[in-house]
């Protein structure tokens, strides 16, 4: 059996960005990954496309969205390809919108109400090449360990198992919701020749025999999403040594670069050629397609005499836009939380008077060893809770990396912003 | 601590500066003029208690351009008790050197550790107090000179903190405020968000409307598939009464007829009306034997014409062309016969002319006198009359020449003495050059003896010459050539043979004989020639006749017959032949054209009983008998194969899909389709479909109208679409709302720190400004406090002669202002460093400007200071230094030149 295996495809996801060309980019994107997934599927000539949860992003999947979704699923089946689609926390089965709805073609197969399905897989011949367990998720929340709930299998057949799952031990996994939690060890003895997952958006193989896979999300949606995305080519004609390929068919990838050492760059032309030197360096590491379109986030640190600058929105807007043009990416984003001014700050935290006092004062803060005094939590504009202990904790986040520019406003080092 | 002792190698434009082994006291007065060196001092007194700043020898502005390296020692006594030297030099890496009680130790470029709690950027404020210090209360706040003695604790490099705090507290405000007022980032961006919200709202609902229309739509097309379809089926119907049935009854008649014929193959090539066609054959079979029975009486009368031609015409005919040979013989012999006479009186007339001349040269001329003078050689006898011209010629020119010798003799032509005097020159000259062995002298005496020797020999021959010629000589000379004058002569007359010459044409031979002998010989071969054509002419007469006598002879004819009488009777008996011959030939076409027409009409009459033979057998073939009601029948069925075939030609001009018409009407038939309909339901059928027509528009319309909007609706922006625009506006708001709250924690921690700060350090300072305050102003102002009222930003003065404490600004006056400046700057100092090494102070001109009776408490003060805290005071005064050096003070000069 020779198959597809993606996930967390997000459809509709909404992308936040700079600007609404770049937010259209990036929803096309998605859909022209899963395009470029169909057609690798098509010219692969798998048996079946296994989708792992959270194909489309909420329970709001948007008309045309729909529309394009169901093109694909058609195109699968007239190339006589099986889809098999296992829900996830995103596109829960149950309720009145969700995948339920669609009206998929026959050859689509939805496992979407906590119960699994066994799924033959035809081959070509009118045979059956395969099979493939699945178990989707019935609601947003679900909580309990999905992966035990499928059979053991038996046969002469390769068979997979198809779910939507946080692996405990899956790298990433912290910046996901524990839905439908499972352990590594069980799905190991679980007697599958494959565990095709999703929810966890970083590409990974938990264990080779049998294979446990994430593919990763289909295309990255945030700067957290960095490495080329796509999805797995399987072929488990052999069960004892199955082929396993990531294949890239993310049109956009996001990368982040961290830049300092910009102590120098007191213009922004020079500013700018630091950022386009680091990005040819970082480019020449890893190689990839000229079409490729980049989402870049450009994390400025250090000591900078442009520090003032970069804490005016309008002045990073500026920035980031000339950085798109010179690095040639769809969209540059610039954080600017780590620059600070070039002052000699632990020189000036000795000093007998008001900015020594500040500077300790802040570093006293900094480790937890005293308060802000005084703080009226009503006149924070941001404090998610007005728990004490919340409200240091915020003090604390604001004030990270403040040393400099406090000393800078002191001094008078182009203080005022 | 005291320095006790200082050192300068070379620091900036000082040299070799050496306070020597005398410890200085707690008060040294720097004296020396502007630009002296006494900055440059103070500058190497901090580099030798912190080090080198910056700490590289190129970038340190105190590196001498002359190349030495900064350099110099310093010795100090600590308060704590013990005793340091430290020596520093800055070559390419700094290095220096401390020796203490406890032992010497590298630095490289480290601070002693005694200075280490006051850092190297606040000492070189707080412990140098400059007159311009004072010069600049004038113009600051003093708001602002108050921030800067507590917070800064003097530190001129310091903003005032409300300063900062205020800015970061507007900058915070603009970004969002509790309050509503003015204008803020975070609230306008909340002001889009909740218009995006709206938006949002409005795609759901567009989704949703979407949704519904595509439902409608697809509601709409199923309907107008249904309405189609019926349509189809109502037209069809229709269609079926009002198209196929006539079609349909059309080919059931065809059919039928079809049936009539029957097999289609037996009747194919038929005529329409096989009994009207056997008659026909049979009246043609009929003609054609009448036409052949006719065509031998025509045949006579062109035989008869081909028989008139005989062997005669034939003979005639065949000489045709001698006949047509002698007539044009004939026609041209009358005027040969013209010309022969006139040769003939040609001929005559130069006889006649040959006997005149003759009788000019022969005296008889008679006999054959004139063959033989025509054979005399003319060329001959002109060449032999030129000889005789020439001898007699040469002999008259002879006697002229005598004549004239005979009147006469001329002159000696060359001079004999000419000759023999070139011969002896050359003689001469030819003897010098051998005897001087000269060849030029040589060759020119031979060409002068040569030339004098051929003159003389020249004179020789012409004097023997005219000796011979003289005297008898002429007659001989005479005579000879007489005689052969006489000899031409004789030679022309022996060319005449023995003709008898005539004495005067003996005489003028060269005239009269030359000229008529060539005349008769010319006049001679006239005649010949002219004899010659007239008997050719009469030879070509005989020919004509004897040819003209042969051809009649030749073609029958009789009588005695001159040559023109002959060729006219052969000429018509030639046109007779011929006319004859002509109408033979059209005889044996006419006969040709007979015989073709004969087989012609043989061949049609073996056609026609062949066509009617096979006529009788297709009726036969046919399986009708070949009678009268066979022959019906027959006419019958083909006349019913006709109609067929030309209704079916009709049904397919007019129905050119006429197959497919077919393959319905066979469908129908399958169905059971009923092919006939009363009018009134026919009617209904009709109405049915227009109305359907109709109802199909109304929906097509509808389902275009739909899909428009549906369009217009898929083009509009998405619920996720404008998520993220409201994800990424709030990305911007977080960040907004997160820096402005970090501005505002910034600024409150500006404010604790500074609130800190006074506590800890305010009471002491304030203790010990206004000890220094009593003493500056001798118990006028004995304290300086903060009011703690208002924000703690302004001092008072209290003092024992007045009623509370004042505020410290104006009126107050400025002399006052600046004792409490210093006594503020001076409490500093002592809170900064107490309990630790006090670091020496530096007072630069400081009372310069002030009037005699502060200036000398100040003095005061700076004396009893310098018992706690070393001093150095600058100066460029001698007085100052006089009075400073009375009190115990040391006095360093400076030069200027130093």
């Amino acid at each position: 059996m020779r198959f597809v295996h993606l996930a967390d495809v997000h459809l509709d996801t909404p992308f936040s960005g700079r600007s609404q060309p770049v937010r259209r980019r990036l929803r096309e994107a998605s859909r022209e990954a899963l395009g470029r997934a169909v057609d690798l599927a098509i010219r692969e000539d798998v048996h079946a496309v296994l989708v792992a949860g959270d194909l489309f992003d909420g329970e709001l999947l948007s008309f045309p969205t729909e529309r394009f979704l169901l093109e694909q699923a058609h195109r699968l089946g007239d190339n006589g390809i099986t889809m098999v689609y296992a829900t996830g926390n995103h596109d829960p089965g149950h309720g009145e919108s969700g995948p339920r709805r669609l009206p998929w073609p026959p050859n689509v197969r939805v496992a979407g109400d906590g119960t699994p399905q066994r799924i033959a897989i035809p081959d070509r011949e009118g045979g059956t090449c395969g099979f493939v367990t699945a178990v989707g998720h019935a609601s947003p929340g679900e909580r309990s360990d999905l992966a035990r709930r499928l059979p053991r299998p038996a046969g002469e057949l390769p068979e997979v198992a198809l779910l939507h799952t946080q692996v405990h031990t899956s790298l990433g996994a912290e910046a996901h919701h524990a839905y439908a939690p499972s352990e590594l060890t069980y799905l190991l003895r679980a007697g599958y020749d494959y565990w095709a997952l999703g929810h966890v958006h970083v590409r990974q193989t938990l264990a080779e025999d049998p294979p446990v896979v994430y593919p990763g999300n289909l295309q990255g949606r945030t700067h957290a999403d960095t490495g080329p995305r796509g999805c797995i080519l399987v072929d488990l004609s052999d069960r004892e040594a199955p082929a396993i390929s990531f294949r890239a068919l993310a049109p956009v990838r996001w990368e982040t670069i961290r830049v300092d050492g910009l102590e120098e760059a007191d213009t922004l032309d020079r500013l700018e050629r630091r950022v386009a030197l680091a990005w040819k360096a970082e480019r020449e590491q890893e190689r990839a397609p000229a079409e490729t379109e980049w989402m870049v986030r450009v994390v400025l640190a250090g000591p900078c005499p442009l520090w003032k600058e970069l804490r005016r929105e309008e002045d990073r807007a500026t920035l980031a836009s000339e950085l798109t043009e010179l690095l040639g990416a769809l969209d540059v984003s610039v954080v600017h939380d780590a620059v600070h001014p070039v002052l000699p700050v632990e020189e000036h935290r000795n000093r007998p008077d008001v900015l020594g006092e500040a500077l300790r004062l802040l570093e006293e803060i900094q480790k937890g060893e005293t308060t802000l005094q005084g703080m009226d939590p009503g006149t924070l504009a941001s404090l998610a809770s007005e728990e004490p202990g919340a409200v240091d904790a915020y003090v604390r986040r604001l004030l990270e990396g403040c040393d400099g520019e406090l000393a800078a406003r002191m001094l008078d080092r182009d203080g005022g912003a | 601590m005291r320095i006790e002792r200082i050192r300068v190698d070379c620091f900036g434009r000082l040299r070799d500066l050496d306070t020597g082994p005398e410890a200085l006291p707690g008060l040294v007065v720097v004296l020396g003029p502007n630009e002296a060196g006494k900055s440059t001092l103070f500058h190497f007194l901090t580099s030798m208690l912190y080090g080198f700043q910056p700490a590289t020898r190129e970038r340190n502005p105190y590196a001498p351009w002359d190349g030495g390296d900064p350099s110099g020692a310093i010795g100090i006594q600590l308060d704590g008790g013990g005793c340091v030297d430290v020596e520093r030099r800055l070559l390419s890496q700094p290095s220096a050197r401390m020796d203490t009680d406890q032992g010497a130790e590298e630095l490289r470029n480290r601070a002693l550790p005694w200075v280490a709690h006051i850092p190297r950027a606040v000492f070189r404020q707080l412990y140098a107090l400059t007159l311009a210090e004072l010069a600049a209360l004038e113009e600051d706040t003093w708001g602002q000179v108050q921030d800067r003695l507590i917070g800064s604790m003097g530190a001129s490099d310091l903003r005032g903190i409300r300063q900062v705090v205020a800015e970061l507290e507007q900058e915070a405000g603009e970004l969002w405020r509790p309050t509503r007022r003015g204008n803020q980032r975070i609230r306008d961006i909340q002001e889009e968000l909740l218009a995006l919200r709206a938006k949002r709202r409005d795609a759901l609902h567009r989704d949703r409307r979407l949704r519904d229309v595509v439902r409608e739509v697809a509601d709409l097309r199923d309907r107008l598939r249904d309405a189609r379809e019926e349509r189809q089926r109502a037209r069809i119907t229709v269609h079926r009464i009002q198209e196929l049935a006539p079609v349909r009854r059309q080919l059931q008649r065809i059919r039928a007829l079809e049936e009539e014929a029957g097999d289609p193959q037996s009747l194919m090539g038929l005529p329409a009306d096989p009994a009207a066609s056997v008659a026909e054959l049979k009246g043609k079979k009929r003609a054609l034997l009448r036409r052949l029975a006719e065509l031998d009486p025509e045949r006579e009368v062109p035989a008869a014409a081909i028989a008139a031609v005989g062997p005669r015409e034939e003979a005639t005919l065949a000489a045709a062309d001698p006949i047509a040979a002698l007539g044009a013989q004939v026609a041209g012999l009358g005027s040969e016969r013209a010309r022969l006479a006139s040769v003939e009186q040609e001929i005559r007339d130069i006889d006649r002319r040959l006997d005149s001349a003759a009788a000019r040269l022969v005296a008889d001329p008679e006999g054959d006198v004139l063959d033989r003078l025509a054979a005399v050689p003319v060329a001959q006898v002109r060449e032999r009359v030129r000889r005789t011209r020439e001898a007699t010629d040469e002999r008259r020119i002879f006697e002229a020449a005598r004549e004239r010798r005979q009147r006469g003799r001329g002159p000696e032509s060359y001079p004999v003495f000419a000759g023999v005097l070139g011969l002896l020159v050359g003689v001469v000259l030819i003897v010098m050059g051998l005897a001087f062995d000269s060849p030029p002298t040589t060759t020119v005496g031979g060409v002068t003896s040569m030339f004098g020797l051929l003159v003389l020999l020249s004179r020789l021959s012409t004097r023997r010459g005219g000796d011979g010629a003289g005297s008898g000589g002429d007659e001989a000379v005479l005579g000879r050539l007489r005689n052969e004058e006489e000899q031409a002569k004789d030679a022309v007359l022996a060319l005449f043979g023995d003709l008898d010459l005539p004495p005067s044409a003996l005489a003028e031979l060269d005239g009269v004989v030359l000229t008529d002998l060539e005349r008769i010989q010319d006049l001679t071969r006239d005649r010949a020639e002219r004899t010659r054509v007239a008997e050719a002419l009469a030879s070509a007469a005989h020919q004509v006749d004897e040819a003209a006598s042969g051809l009649a002879s030749a073609l029958g004819l009789t009588g005695e017959l001159d040559a023109d009488s002959t060729a006219r009777r052969l000429e018509s008996e030639l046109r007779r032949a011929e006319r004859l011959h002509e109408t033979a030939a059209a005889a044996t076409r006419e006969l040709a054209r007979l015989d073709r027409e004969s087989l012609r009409l043989r061949a049609e009459l073996e056609e026609v009983q062949e066509a009617l033979d096979e006529l009788r057998g297709r009726v036969s073939g046919a399986g009708e008998a070949d009678s009268r009601e066979g022959w019906d029948r027959l006419r019958q069925r083909l006349e019913a194969w006709h109609r067929a075939r030309q209704l079916r030609e009709e049904l397919v001009r007019t129905h050119p899909d006429l197959a497919e018409l077919q393959e319905r009407i066979r469908e129908a038939e399958e169905a059971g389709e009923s092919w006939t309909l009363d009018d009134s339901s026919l009617a209904a059928q009709q109405a049915r479909e227009e109305e359907l027509s109709e109802d199909v528009e109304r929906l097509a319309a509808q389902a275009e109208a739909l899909e428009r909007d549906a369009a217009h609706l898929r083009e509009a922006e998405t619920a996720d679409f404008i998520d993220g625009e409201i994800a990424s506006l709030q990305e911007t708001e977080a960040a907004l709302l997160r820096e402005r709250d970090r501005r505002w924690v910034l600024a409150h921690l500006l404010r604790q720190a500074d609130h800190r700060f006074r506590e800890e350090h305010q009471p002491d300072l304030m203790r010990r400004a206004g000890a220094h305050l009593d003493r500056l102003t001798s118990g006028r102002y004995t304290r300086v406090t903060v009011d703690d009222v208002g924000d703690g930003s302004r001092f008072l003065l209290v003092g024992p002669d007045l009623p509370g404490p004042i505020p410290l600004a104006p009126p107050i006056s400025t002399g006052t202002l600046e004792q409490a400046y210093l006594s503020l700057r001076l409490a500093i100092v002592d809170h900064l460093d107490q309990g630790m090494e006090r670091l020496p102070l530096f007072v630069d001109e400081l009372f310069v400007n002030w009037d005699e009776r502060r200036r000398d408490r100040g003095l005061d003060i700076l004396k009893a200071l310098s018992r706690e805290r070393q001093l150095f005071t600058f100066t460029c005064h001698a007085h100052i230094a006089r009075d400073l050096e009375s009190g115990g003070a040391r006095v360093l000069v400076l030069d200027a030149d130093r």
